[in-house]
């Protein structure tokens, strides 16, 4: 289980993705999965552990961006599903 | 409608199709990069870039499009972006790594034709690949049968220019290159209408050796025994320096090269001290086409050089600058793309075996793995000699043909954890 947040452009994400990391948290730029949402190519993902702590500092600073949302699906570096 | 639905419906993609890609790359490119560990800080961009691999860089230049500026698609290291670039003209690479692309390519080609060329003819006829649809004009190169045939059927579909490169390095065959040079610089003045003087195609010239050497750069980063960055991550920075502003690509790579080279004085390495270090040879990888790389990393090898051309091929070697008429700036193009660039199309092609094994020392590779895309002909018959070379030289060598399907990845995993493991025992 991964969070994404979700942006209307990715100045949005570049910009939330410095502050992130400046406050110490681990999120990475990644394309947004279509099942979330079809609005803009670029979203945040934040491990579940960080979730609360992120979601604390965006909603406490003001952050711009759409929302955030669940994102039922783990990585694997060997699933081996290129195309 | 979202921005980026709306710009691929105006430029006439068939929409609902292009979105099943879109469906596919999120989990894809999370498999592939997002799983890697201690990833250098400047891959952001590159991260961002390939996010949104359709949508803004497109989107840039539709806008340019909009000033006046030409869009010219090329597929080929042997195209000279610096004449493009001379007449204020926009160069970008075009998608060809995915089997997404390949069924609309067979319905025109024949099957056993590389992926490459059938990804490339798919993309443009069914309509989902953005870059395919703004390029003005696409440039071909005559680099092997499959692609002169290819041209000649998407010259139905869009304008196709096509430079005639001559099968040999010889003197003779550098001065008919010069002519194909001038021949193409007229072509470029007629269809952006921008005259090319000196002083443009020399700054042009400074512009893309600038990208050439922040390239350079990065891979001589990976000569080292510590790894700062992974052959994952290196060649998406490869891939996406195709479709870039070459200026703005060669600040970011120069700013990531400064994080590698601290990563290097601190000793951080992305592999372990035994991972096996690999040197790629063979034909392009291009974007998305990310398998092979995957592969070697998640079965505990590191890519530390690709000989090819998504790797040295594209930026080894400078064009001489600050010539004095521009018959010397085209001599110097010509001499950097024909003598130095060791293409299979070559006959003889010496140059790609010395190529090898220089390489394989100077990056420090315990091995090499030969990757050739199934139904290329010059690169499957050429490995003749790949083999012959590295056998002379000493060099573990693993033959890996394959192409974009995802069916063959378990039987070449355990083909090269084979290898790993007789390098390991060697």
């Amino acid at each position: 289980m991964l969070y994404c947040i979700l942006f209307d452009n990715h100045e949005q994400a570049v910009s939330l993705h410095a502050e992130l990391k400046n406050q110490g948290f681990h999120s990475a730029i990644a394309p947004t999965p279509r099942s979330l949402t079809v609005c803009c190519g670029v979203c945040l993902m934040i491990r579940p552990e960080e979730y609360t702590g992120v979601k604390q500092y965006v909603t406490s600073h003001g952050s711009v961006y759409k929302s955030i949302c669940e994102y039922d699906h783990d990585f694997n570096p060997k699933r081996d599903h290129y195309t | 409608m979202d921005k980026n639905h709306e710009m691929w419906s105006n430029l006439g993609m068939d929409v609902e199709t292009h979105d099943l890609l879109c469906q596919a790359l999120p989990g894809a490119f999370g498999d592939v990069f997002l799983t890697q560990e201690n990833r250098p800080e400047g891959m952001d961009y590159f991260n961002t870039v390939a996010a949104d691999i359709h949508g803004l860089r497109p989107s840039e230049l539709i806008e340019e499009q909009k000033k006046g500026r030409k869009v010219f698609g090329t597929f080929c290291v042997f195209v000279p972006d610096e004449v493009v670039i001379a007449a204020n003209g926009i160069v970008t690479g075009l998608c060809s790594g995915s089997q997404f692309w390949v069924p609309d390519g067979e319905k025109v080609l024949p099957k056993n034709t590389c992926p490459l060329i059938k990804a490339s003819v798919g993309a443009r006829l069914g309509r989902t690949c953005p870059f395919f649809r703004i390029a003005d004009m696409l440039i071909g190169e005559t680099t092997c049968d499959g692609k002169k045939k290819a041209y000649e059927i998407l010259n139905n579909d869009i304008p196709v220019y096509v430079m005639q490169l001559p099968q040999s390095q010889r003197p003779k065959d550098l001065a008919s290159w010069e002519d194909e040079i001038r021949r193409f610089m007229k072509k470029i003045e007629e269809v952006t209408g921008n005259e090319i003087t000196l002083e443009s195609l020399n700054h042009a010239i400074h512009i893309v050796n600038e990208k050439r050497k922040a390239l350079a750069r990065l891979y001589e980063c990976r000569k080292n025994a510590c790894v700062p960055i992974s052959g994952r991550d290196t060649l998406l920075i490869m891939q996406i320096a195709y479709f870039d502003d070459p200026e703005r690509l060669t600040s970011v790579v120069n700013k990531l090269c400064d994080e590698l080279e601290e990563r290097i004085r601190n000793g951080v390495s992305v592999a372990p001290k035994d991972a096996p270090r690999i040197l790629i040879t063979g034909t392009p990888i291009s974007v998305p086409n990310w398998k092979v790389h995957n592969l070697i990393e998640t079965s505990g090898g590191i890519v530390v050089c690709e000989e090819n051309c998504t790797g040295t091929r594209y930026f080894a070697h400078q064009v001489r600058e600050d010539n004095k008429s521009i018959d010397e700036a085209v001599e110097a193009i010509a001499d950097r793309y024909l003598n130095n660039i060791h293409c299979a199309c070559f006959t003889p092609n010496e140059g790609r075996m010395d190529d090898i094994v220089r390489y394989a020392k100077e990056y420090h590779a315990d091995g090499v793995i030969d990757l050739h895309l199934n139904f290329c002909n010059l690169y499957d018959t050429e490995h003749y000699f790949v083999e012959k070379t590295c056998k002379e030289a000493g060099i573990p060598l693993l033959d890996l043909p394959t192409d974009y399907e995802d069916n063959d990845a378990g039987q070449l995993r355990t083909r090269i954890e084979a290898f790993f493991e007789m390098i390991r025992n060697n």
